[in-house]
């Protein structure tokens, strides 16, 4: 018997800094610095093969896009399209719905919505932008609709459903902005200009509103995942889909929910990106937002705070490689291999993790069962 | 990959059809060599999502030994060799450390068109026109090539096609009648079958993780080294998702993979001829076209078509399940 007056026994002091270092370096934000730190050095070796100073070029990509006011509100214009994308995708991949077509979603929904615009373009500004967004979810949720029915209905894996629709939109694009939706005022293959479809400012900034539609998607997503019954069947559906099939008289119903959210999600993605940025749609136009924001989920944990974090993460990246190939001529497909050792190593150190959660199950169990004392 | 004959666009004629399936023939080589190497190790019960990415980087990497020492065929086993090297990195992370394969492949998907646009820029400048690397000659068969219709297709063809097609039936005969078919099945439908007979599992599934990937190495080489000749970046535009459906499409065996490549193939040359004519149609529809196509055929041709049964699974030999 001890007193609650006993010191605790001096062993212990070291054992719980210890114990604090593993359950840090255990966690999943421990395991996932760990794991961009480890890639940051791979990318360090290959920017010194490409003849540069590691050290430079990663405080020009920081300051670039953190210290700097047009970096920060370059970051925050990048990050808005691929946190939008990647809150829907994690959605999908938390249930183990694997949408990763959503640069095809994201191509359409900017082409309906160039297409409304174009067709209501006359109308107050206020209109337009409506029908804008409408339009871009539109665009995006129907293409999507696509692969989920073959998804669903046809039993297409979802990867190959999803994926390949990507390449009949690019082309679909192409010849919406040469032909239908051309403007005629060039010889360009472009479309006409948003005119009164354009994003307005941010008062006070030089950032469009758009911006405000991820600050106020991340708080209402991560509250619908974690409090929701969708939420809730979202993440029973990753554990274990055969317990939720069995409360379900529509199986499929989830996985197509799933699939045409993200579309919905990508093609206003799509619409922000052309009126806020870009202002014309031309070949090309969802510059690869779509593949990225596989990453900013798989890396933000499918969870829409984390995605949040892992779009501005990921865009400070970008802009940073920007600054860093327009000073050094380092190119930014660079910055994009640093990006994929990232997931690869995040994915390996999960895997390892989980490997040593099970022995030390293993061994919990062998020693209960022995009745030894651990 | 455009045909310099653009004379024969009478479609009715046999001459238009041989050329359009000589074409086909050629465009199948290296997505039906992908979508092969794909088959084995998704039998083994591994899915590699990462297959657009093996094909860049093997292709990138046979271009380069191709290029620098004057011989395609040397640029072919580089690219046979990267493809294994890069399987089996592949390979230690799924099989060994049992990573997340659809994460892990898409990981791999990502690096691969990154990583090649680098090098490629890097090396060889990334301009708009890229340096030539020599291809294989074209070995026309005597007599035969003279055949109508299907003596230009099948024997008039590059070297590269003849050691495709050659690959292909080895391995039709090899999986048809051979010891360790059954044990790749067996380990991916039943892995604790596997094991309990005796097999490795882990072992099973990295030879297969690791060969799979080397012949998706040899297409990406046949692609950029045997056909194309020179490197761009994401030059293999989608093949490597196309092999993956086209696995699905041949109920993951040789004959019918091999069959579903002609069928993309000759879609494709079709596409390329297409777009020459004048037609009211929009040329981007037939750019489309074969992935349209691919999609229909997966959902309707396959739905009875069923996955090894442990795809994607991980096998974890020290626990019930």
């Amino acid at each position: 018997m001890t007193t609650p007056a006993d010191p605790p026994p001096a062993t212990s002091e070291p054992d719980k800094e210890l114990q604090t270092v593993r359950r840090i370096l255990g966690s999943e934000v421990g395991v996932l610095l760990g794991s961009i730190g480890l890639a940051l050095l791979v990318g360090a070796i290959l920017i010194a093969w490409a003849g540069q100073n590691p050290l430079e070029v990663y405080r020009i990509i920081v300051t670039e896009s953190l210290f700097e006011a047009t970096g920060w509100r370059d970051t925050l214009i990048q990050a808005t399209p691929l946190g939008i994308i990647g809150i829907g995708l994690g959605y999908g991949f938390r249930a183990g719905v694997w949408n990763i077509g959503a640069e095809g979603q994201m191509i359409m929904g900017a082409v309906a919505s160039i297409a409304i615009i174009t067709y209501i373009g006359e109308l107050p500004a206020g209109v337009v932008i409506l029908a804008g967004i409408l339009f871009g979810i539109l665009g995006g949720a129907a293409w999507a609709a696509i692969s989920a029915v073959l998804h669903v209905r046809f039993k297409v894996d979802a990867v190959i459903a999803t994926l390949l629709m990507v390449f009949i939109a690019e082309p679909l694009l192409n010849y919406a902005v040469r032909q239908p939706l051309k403007d005629p005022a060039t010889f360009l293959p472009q479309s006409r200009t948003v005119g009164n479809g354009e994003l307005p400012l941010i008062p006070g900034t030089d950032v469009h509103i758009g911006v405000l539609f991820l600050f106020l998607l991340v708080p209402i997503a991560a509250w619908i995942l974690s409090y929701s019954r969708f939420g809730y069947l979202i993440r029973a559906h990753g554990a274990n889909r055969y317990a939720v099939y069995a409360n379900e008289s529509r199986p499929g119903r989830l996985p197509f929910i799933l699939l045409v959210l993200g579309g919905a999600l990508a093609g206003a993605a799509g619409y922000i990106q052309l009126a806020g940025v870009q202002m014309r749609v031309a070949s090309g136009t969802a510059a690869g937002f779509g593949f990225t924001a596989i990453i900013v989920a798989i890396l933000g944990r499918n969870n829409p705070i984390g995605v949040f974090v892992a779009a501005i993460g990921l865009s400070a990246m970008l802009v940073g490689a920007e600054a860093a190939q327009r000073a050094l001529g380092l190119p930014v497909a660079l910055t994009q291999s640093i990006q994929a050792i990232v997931v690869v190593f995040v994915v390996a150190a999960e895997a390892i993790e989980q490997r040593l959660k099970r022995r030390e199950g293993e061994r919990l169990a062998a020693a209960a069962e022995l009745g030894v004392e651990t | 990959m455009i045909d310099t004959v653009l004379a024969q666009t009478d479609i009715l004629s046999l001459a238009f059809w041989a050329t359009v399936l000589a074409a086909g023939v050629r465009l199948a080589i290296s997505v039906g060599m992908a979508a092969l190497g794909e088959m084995i190790n998704e039998r083994a019960g591994i899915l590699n999502l990462g297959l657009e990415g093996v094909m860049l980087i093997a292709g990138f990497a046979g271009f380069a030994a191709s290029f620098e020492s004057g011989s395609p065929w040397l640029g072919l086993a580089g690219g046979f060799a990267v493809g294994a090297l890069v399987g089996a990195l592949f390979a230690l992370l799924v099989v060994v450390l049992r990573a997340d394969q659809v994460v892990s492949g898409l990981g791999l998907t990502l690096f691969g068109i990154a990583f090649t646009a680098f090098l490629n820029r890097e090396i060889y400048g990334g301009g708009s026109t890229p340096p030539r690397a020599p291809k294989p000659g074209v070995w026309e068969i005597p007599f035969l090539s003279d055949i109508p219709l299907i003596g230009e297709p099948f024997f008039s063809q590059s070297q590269v096609a003849y050691l495709a097609i050659g690959i292909t039936i080895l391995l039709v005969f090899f999986l048809r009648q051979s010891y360790w078919t059954i044990v790749l099945d067996a380990v991916g439908e039943e892995p604790r079958a596997a094991d309990a007979a005796g097999h490795s599992v882990v072992s099973v599934r990295f030879v297969a993780t690791t060969l799979g990937s080397a012949f998706a190495g040899l297409a990406g080489a046949l692609l950029i080294v045997g056909q194309l000749g020179f490197f761009n970046t994401g030059i293999t535009a989608g093949r490597g998702f196309i092999a993956i459906a086209l696995v699905i499409f041949g109920r993951w065996r040789p004959g019918g993979i091999a069959l579903g490549a002609l069928l993309f193939g000759t879609l494709d040359a079709l596409q390329f001829r297409f777009q020459t004519l004048e037609t009211a149609v929009p040329f981007e529809f037939f750019i489309a076209l074969p992935f349209a196509v691919t999609l229909a055929a997966v959902a309707f041709g396959t739905r009875r078509a069923r996955a090894p049964s442990a795809l994607t699974i991980p096998f974890f030999r020290e626990t019930e399940q």
